[in-house]
């Protein structure tokens, strides 16, 4: 029997050494397999969710002192606004060629008559009302993005979807709702930024931009009121001819930012609109069916909406038009995976340069018809303030996915006179914006 | 490869494998039930300690599940599980210690039948005990021939040193374990060898 070595001997004598392990262990290797915490996110998320604590404090907050500021006379008698259609106690003092109607309008189009559209290229954005900002210039995998050239001009397109509160307060009588559409905005911008990644330097920008609206509001009738008039009557109208509207702004901005960093002036102002009216017939809540258009139309104010309508649809209302400078800034924080958290916020200034349209007030019991131009009772200067945060999540192939909720008010009354038509609009968009350009 | 000759897994070994595979962590508790004890005995051998041990056995485990799918079903999964338990090993070792590993052009075939003598008398304990005060550099390459089987090649390719170096500081490792047992039974067998 060959003799055994002392490599057998060492490996037999030791093989049947198995020492116990730790207790703790196996909780080690499995907390050791779960997915790594993306620590870096922490503050990500934490800004995210502070963010829209703060702002939905302040919507909650802010948004029914201003609906009963705005339209107090509400509360107690019929309004202006939701007077019966078929009344003929209308006079009409304007030089408007309608007859007939006093139609309603709510406050959901202060955002688009004082808002302000600008949109620049490739993932550096200001959205709506002058109070979303965005800009990312980086790619989703935290590469530089297209952008990190050194001149360039792009093309964004973008469609968002935009829904306000209900301002169920601001005609006791009736729900609102107010979604609106904004569809194919474009922007065509020409930047110089960053020439290479990480550069905290800014550089300058400018652009112009140019957007497509549309909007629309749905009312319904409480229970309350139902079968009674005039309310029965007006709802009824409404119901033929509730409210939508489509538009277009345009505006320019220069500024200068860097990675993070966006400082911004601009210019813009709003265009001409016309109207597209909802109806969903025998339904409490009306869905967002447009069906007929009407004629092209100066936006209208909320503060003195009333419209003058003929069986044809010609609508001439009471239309004013400013031009908004806004000065934002905004901050941006870059998640992994493509989302980017950006903060921001501004004043705008808006000065009043055409006033042509005409309202329907309440004079002894009737609603007349009058031209506030010539009554000059609207502020011809007045400043805004915003604030909002925005999330965009990089799609890949040029797509980008965002939310972004904001608040505005301006900060003086846009009527003389009056303490009551302070403003403030809420907002929340969510959209879809391609950009050609970014390339991976 | 020292598992060449190992059976295949049994079927219940299968099915474990291709449980954790879809990261169950039920087949992965079962996995580190049946063979923690047996690999902790491979770790501290190297480590020398039991913190030390535990350490690199749950680091050693977590690499195996999170490298399960790379586990073709070509030789033994327990082998594959101690390969990668033992370069776990080696990596700590090369990490954390200097190793000094001299040529020495030595004959020890003089020495050969004392020291396999010295270790017969010994037990487990007292083996394994002299391992681990074995210097860094003895015990890896000890463990790694005598115990663990792989060749002098695989060795030197392991620990990146030339073959011959393995070899001479593997006998250099056999005299110094003897001269540590011996101490440790009061014969002297180191004066034999010298």
């Amino acid at each position: 029997m060959p003799q055994k070595s002392f490599e057998d001997i060492l490996k037999e004598k030791t093989s049947g050494f198995s020492p116990i392990p730790s207790a703790d262990g196996w909780d080690k290797i499995a907390a050791g397999l779960e997915p790594e915490k993306k620590r870096r996110f922490l503050p990500f998320y934490f800004l995210a969710a502070a963010s829209i604590v703060v702002v939905g404090f302040l919507l909650v907050h802010f948004y029914p002192s201003t609906l009963n500021e705005t339209k107090i006379s509400t509360t107690s008698e019929p309004s202006p606004l939701s007077a019966p259609r078929h009344q003929n106690n209308v006079t009409e003092t304007g030089t408007n060629n309608s007859s007939s109607d006093v139609i309603t309008s709510s406050d959901n189009n202060l955002k688009d008559n004082f808002g302000q559209r600008n949109k620049n290229q490739n993932r550096i954005t200001i959205s709506a009302d002058n109070s979303n900002f965005s800009s990312n210039l980086k790619d989703q995998n935290d590469n530089p993005s297209i952008l990190e050239m050194d001149e360039f001009g792009n093309i964004s397109t973008e469609f968002l979807l935009q829904i306000m509160p209900a301002s169920i307060k601001f005609e006791p009588q009736f729900a609102h709702t107010h979604p609106s559409i904004d569809a194919s905005e474009i922007s065509l911008y020409k930047v110089k930024i960053p020439q290479k990644p990480g550069i905290e330097k800014f550089r300058f920008f400018a652009g112009i931009n140019t957007a497509a609206l549309m909007n629309s509001t749905l009312v319904s009738i409480k229970d309350e009121f139902k079968g009674q008039e005039p309310y029965q009557t007006e709802y009824d109208n409404r119901k033929k001819e509730d409210m939508g509207k489509m538009s277009g702004l345009y505006g320019f901005e220069l500024g200068m930012a860097n990675n993070r960093h966006r400082l911004s002036l601009g210019l813009s102002s709003f265009n001409v609109a016309y109207q597209i009216r909802v109806t969903n017939a025998n339904k409490d809540v009306l869905s967002g069916l447009i069906t007929r258009a009407s004629t092209f139309n100066y936006y209208t104010s909320d503060s003195f909406v009333a419209e003058s309508s003929s069986n044809g649809g010609g609508y001439v209302t009471n239309s004013f038009k400013y031009i908004g400078i806004p000065l934002t800034y905004g901050y941006s924080i870059y998640g992994k995976n493509g989302v980017t958290f950006s903060l921001n916020a501004g004043l705008q200034y808006n000065h009043m340069i055409k006033n042509s349209g005409l309202v329907y007030r309440e004079s002894s019991g009737i609603y007349v018809k009058q031209n506030i131009a010539s009554e000059n009772t609207l502020s011809n200067n007045h400043i805004s303030a915003s604030a909002g945060f925005s999330m965009n999540f990089n799609m890949g192939k040029g797509f980008e996915f965002y939310v972004n909720p904001s608040i505005k008010r301006s900060l003086k009354a846009i009527e003389q006179g009056t303490v009551s038509t302070n403003y403030q609009q809420m907002s929340l968009q969510v959209g879809l914006r391609f950009f050609p350009g970014i390339q991976k | 490869m020292p598992e060449k000759n190992k059976p295949v897994n049994t079927a219940k070994e299968v099915e474990l494998i291709k449980a954790c595979q879809k990261n169950d962590r039920k087949a992965q508790s079962e996995f580190y039930r049946l063979y923690s004890a047996k690999f902790l005995g491979i770790v501290y051998r190297f480590a020398g300690d039991f913190d030390t041990a535990n350490d690199l056995l749950q680091e050693g485990f977590i690499k195996i599940f999170r490298h399960i799918n790379d586990y073709r079903f070509d030789g033994s999964f327990e082998g594959w599980m101690k390969r990668i338990i033992i370069r776990t090993s080696i990596d700590y070792i090369k990490k954390h210690h200097k190793l000094y590993f001299e040529e020495i052009n030595e004959d020890h075939q003089k020495a050969i039948k004392e020291e396999a003598d010295t270790i017969e008398k010994m037990n487990c304990d007292a083996i394994i005990n002299a391992i681990t005060q074995l210097p860094k550099n003895y015990a890896t390459v000890l463990n790694l021939y005598a115990i663990e089987g792989f060749s002098y090649a695989e060795i030197s390719d392991m620990l990146e040193i030339k073959e011959v170096t393995v070899r001479s500081q593997y006998m250099r490792a056999k005299q110094k374990l003897a001269v540590i047992l011996s101490e440790q039974h009061h014969i002297s067998y180191a004066a034999k060898i010298v």
